[in-house]
């Protein structure tokens, strides 16, 4: 097992990837290099060391790696592709995790700095009204991580054929009746949509739902794997299969479908799906790593955790709120409305 | 002055003066002391009173007006002419010269035994003092009574109830509550279904992070097609509803044909 750094050819340093001129720089002379020009110094006296003291089971989760810069054990688990050594800082790739049948197809690198990131973080907090006011001073920014999440981009076309019901309703009164007229109908639609590269989360240790609350991706910027662009961020190989991760692309596949053959029903009243029929096929599976912010804040012990794009920026998380202002809130709000709208009653 | 002495040297012309300065002055007098026919403003048409209940009724009002100078007026007909009612109370009040004033304030109560109508009609003061609510009031009490033949107990009570509203000329809270529960029930239920909302959606901003339904975004652009699309007709249904039987109308304000605005409310006995 070896881990991968990148030297500097000016000063021997640890070279980063730099998501603004989307360039290897080096953070010591500040020398920049292309990411096809730069070439892995592999030491060749790596050596993969196992600890005794552990446990087996948690042995297998954990792997540990002598570092090339200090000879310092760095420690991951099973999936780590990329990580920091805890004594020098120096980043570490780990490229076994990415050979073979885990090489990713393709990535999108970082385009969104930690500043900007960091920035993100406060002015999402503007405009919330419940947040607790003592939130704002008191939680501690944790951790601002910039990570490589494995995704599996999944192609699929789906077929459907789906029956409805629908009615149309017609009122009109005369002088004794009030008449009401429903006509009935049968409607028929068949047909079909491609989907492309639909992302779904291929790590474990991401909250599918912050994942999929950051979409889309521009996959217009992905290139082709290099291991360069992983200098200077985490990196997890995929842990949830590719079967696992089309049983939840499939369900948003089948909504989509529904909604858009529902569009293509108008002029009716009323409608309801009789029968629904779905043929879903897959294409290609593409496996990508894609750049995610991940940041951690502590509040009153509780961690709250937020995730922005790392290249288009959409930012994402949850708040905790404060149940005195919800409360001020909403009887500030009852109690106004309704001194309103008695006093435009007793006016009346 | 000239013009003036010659006036006066001249017998007629000085008779003249003297007579239109006397019309000027009792019309004056007219106006401050308002005389009015007490027998016109309780008019039996259908005949459902007795000679002393309708004179006792007559005292009542005759009451009203000399402490507030409102007018009250109870009519009843056999028929309606083809008017509605609301049209029918309006215009009687009006041309009938009733309300006192210059917003003519009144009330006016008519019972038509054609259809068994009841309407109050309401004009200037009366219009605040006599508002919705407390036609719903007035209604509540009266109508039982009318409906059992008891035609002087409904007009001694409306009268009653005029003569206390009178005294408490702003509608009060009391008199919303009792009316107009309805009213502000659905304004404070009203008010804590938009704060709930309002809160709901400030509680549920502080949480982005949600999973995607749909996979919309991905769909590639102009590949959805449909390869058939039918609508069928099956068949119709067509049903007919008795419309309903106008309970209560005419609430709020409208203007009668002689151009003066009117409130008030009716309803079947």
């Amino acid at each position: 097992m070896s881990v991968l750094e990148y030297k500097c050819p000016a000063c021997g340093g640890t070279l980063l990837f730099d998501s603004e001129s989307q360039r290897m720089k080096c953070p010591y002379c500040d020398s920049e290099f292309d990411t096809k020009e730069v070439s892995e110094s592999e030491s060749p006296d790596i050596f993969k060391l196992e600890s005794k003291e552990l446990s087996q089971e948690e042995k297998a989760g954990m792997i540990v790696y002598g570092c090339p810069s200090c000879g310092g054990e760095i420690v991951g688990d099973s999936a780590t592709a990329a990580t920091f050594c805890p004594f020098c800082g120096n980043t570490a790739i780990i490229p076994q995790q990415l050979t073979g049948m885990l090489r990713p197809d393709l990535i999108i690198p970082f385009k969104v700095t930690r500043e900007a990131a960091r920035d993100a973080l406060k002015s999402f907090y503007k405009g919330k009204a419940l947040l607790p006011s003592v939130f704002r001073q008191q939680n501690r920014l944790e951790s601002i991580k910039g990570i490589y999440v494995p995704f599996w981009l999944i192609d699929c076309e789906a077929h459907a054929s789906i029956q409805y019901k629908a009615t149309n309703v017609q009122v009109w009164s005369d002088a004794y009746y009030n008449y009401a007229k429903t006509d009935y109908y049968r409607l028929y639609r068949e047909g079909g949509v491609n989907f492309e590269r639909i992302p779904a989360d291929a790590s474990t240790k991401m909250d599918d739902a912050y994942m999929e609350s950051i979409e889309p991706f521009d996959y217009k910027a992905a290139v082709n794997f290099n291991t360069a662009y992983l200098s200077g961020f985490f990196a997890d190989k995929y842990d949830v299969d590719s079967g696992a991760a089309k049983q939840r692309s499939d369900q948003r596949v089948r909504n989509s479908i529904i909604s858009l053959f529902r569009s293509t029903v108008t002029g009716y009243a009323t409608c309801e799906s009789v029968s629904v029929n779905l043929r879903l096929s897959h294409g290609k599976l593409r496996y990508a790593l894609l750049p995610v912010w991940m940041l951690n804040t502590q509040y009153n012990d509780k961690i709250y955790t937020f995730a922005m794009n790392g290249q288009t920026g959409k930012f994402t998380g949850a708040l905790p709120m404060s149940r005195g202002k919800f409360f001020i809130w909403f009887f500030g709000l009852f109690v106004g409305l309704g001194a309103i709208g008695t006093l435009i009653a007793v006016m009346l | 002055m000239v013009r003036l002495s010659r006036l006066c040297y001249n017998g007629v012309g000085m008779r003249r003066f003297i007579l239109t300065f006397l019309a000027v002055l009792s019309m004056v007098c007219q106006a401050a002391y308002t005389s009015y026919d007490i027998n016109a403003r309780v008019y039996d048409g259908a005949g459902l009173l007795d000679a002393g209940q309708a004179s006792g009724l007559k005292s009542m009002i005759n009451n009203i007006i000399d402490a507030y100078d409102f007018d009250v007026v109870i009519v009843t007909v056999n028929s309606l002419g083809g008017k509605s009612p609301e049209i029918f109370a309006d215009d009687y009040f009006d041309y009938n010269g009733f309300g006192f004033g210059d917003n003519r304030d009144g009330i006016l109560f008519l019972v038509s035994m054609e259809n068994r109508d009841w309407h109050i009609s309401t004009s200037g003061r009366g219009m605040q003092i006599i508002n919705d609510a407390r036609i719903s009031e007035i209604k509540n009490k009266v109508v039982s009574y009318l409906s059992n033949g008891e035609y002087y107990e409904a007009f001694s009570h409306f009268i009653r109830m005029a003569d206390s509203y009178i005294q408490s000329p702003r509608p009060t809270n009391i008199d919303l509550q009792k009316g107009g529960i309805s009213s502000l029930a659905i304004v404070w239920v009203t008010a804590f279904v938009i704060a709930l909302i309002s809160v709901l959606f400030m509680s549920a901003q502080l949480k982005t992070a949600r999973p995607q339904s749909m996979a919309n975004d991905y769909a590639v652009r102009g590949s959805f097609h449909l390869t058939h699309r039918r609508d069928m007709f099956i068949n119709t249904h067509t049903t007919r509803m008795p419309r309903p039987k106008e309970d209560s109308g005419g609430g709020g304000v409208h203007t009668g044909s002689s151009g003066r605005s009117h409130g008030g409310g009716g309803g079947k006995f």
